[in-house]
């Protein structure tokens, strides 16, 4: 291993518990004076980050977040896989709907206008014409796990997506959205179609 | 993820709140800790804590087990946390409220040592988001690159890259305090 190898290794493994090198780089570090360096650098900023590392709810605010909790778990129930799946069944039919309408405003977009390729930007009002709501869309791009669908693997969507998506409020997504934002969405969408 | 802990979420998804308390109990502090990192708040990092079981006892049918729960959970309280700041424009009051109330009667807690821990919390709010959620999660929570990359929707290279930075403005930042 080279000296740039050793470093990111050294760095790559620094934690709150510290390094545990292995033989390979403790070798390397008996034997290169720049690398030890290095190594003491992480080891004074992991001393230096100590008093950050015991962070803990006293007993008094544990107690309390539990009984907030216990109280608002009163009130609902955890939902069942298999209703949620019927329910599902509704929305993606209403989502395919939905889907179909855009699919076919932008076909006849691009036919209409042969000079302008850029993609047609739509209002979120644009996305009620079939009667689907906005949040009905929003599963569309992300699962119940808060995990990206499948068809949206390109990487840049899964980037932008991600600093989108909140997974536990799937519905406010598009709610809170531009109009470029869904328009974008649909656009990558519709393409995987 | 330990069979134990598969069995709660089972019972928990029966119906059985108390199985779902006792996860509560299990990730409650390294949750806690974790949004203290990121917000430098405690008030914030309570409320924020409690809101992230709150919403993972309501989709906790949405957890497929491919991922170990620990990496779910955060994956909530990140995403409570990114939206939490970004309501507030993305500016987090600096420290404060950062003081362990345990630490008040403890003797050898000094004036110089609570500075010492403001300016500390300051250097980790002050780096970008996703730095400062990476390098939470990789030097404090331990977790592996591939899991903060699910955190995060990001490549493990991007993670790692992330990570480095965090590191680099930190030791640059922190040097001389």
């Amino acid at each position: 291993m080279n000296c740039e190898q050793v470093k990111s290794w050294l760095t790559d493994n620094f934690t709150v518990t510290g390094i545990e090198a292995t033989s390979e780089i403790a070798a390397h570090l008996d034997q290169c004076a720049d690398c030890r360096a290095y190594a003491g650098e992480l080891a004074a900023l992991s001393a230096e980050l100590t008093p950050l590392a015991d962070i803990s709810m006293t007993a008094i605010e544990s107690a309390g977040v539990e009984a907030a909790l216990d109280t608002a778990m009163r009130t609902m129930a955890i939902p069942d896989r298999r209703s949620r799946r019927k329910k599902n069944l509704f929305s993606i039919i209403r989502i395919a709907t939905a889907v179909a309408a855009m699919i076919l405003i932008v076909t006849v977009s691009f036919r209409t206008n042969s000079v302008d390729t850029s993609y047609p930007i739509y209002n979120i009002d644009d996305f009620e014409l079939t009667g689907t709501s906005v949040q009905d869309l929003a599963p569309l791009f992300v699962n119940g796990n808060g995990d990206l669908l499948p068809s949206m693997v390109d990487q840049q969507a899964v980037n932008y997506l991600t600093d989108q998506v909140d997974p536990t409020q799937a519905e406010d997504i598009l709610e809170s959205a531009t109009s470029e934002e869904i328009n974008w969405l649909m656009k990558n969408y519709s393409m995987e179609m | 993820m330990a069979p134990d802990e598969q069995q709660r979420i089972q019972s928990a998804l029966r119906g059985d709140k108390e199985s779902f308390a006792t996860l509560v109990r299990q990730y409650q502090n390294r949750i806690f800790g974790f949004i203290m990192r990121m917000t430098a708040n405690r008030d914030t990092a309570l409320d924020l804590t409690q809101e992230t079981f709150l919403a993972a006892f309501q989709h906790l049918d949405g957890f497929r087990g491919d991922s170990p729960f620990s990496t779910w959970l955060f994956q909530i309280a990140a995403n409570k946390t990114k939206n939490f700041l970004k309501r507030s424009g993305w500016e987090v009051p600096l420290a404060e409220g950062y003081d362990q109330p345990s630490n008040a009667d403890r003797p050898d807690y000094n004036l110089e040592k609570r500075e010492q821990q403001r300016l500390l919390a300051e250097a980790i709010t002050i780096l970008p988001y996703k730095q400062r959620l990476t390098f939470t999660l990789r030097y404090f929570e331990q977790m592996k690159f591939v899991e903060i990359a699910r955190v995060q929707g990001v490549s493990i290279s991007a993670a790692k890259t992330n990570f480095a930075e965090a590191l680099k403005k930190l030791q640059s930042r922190l040097s001389g305090l």
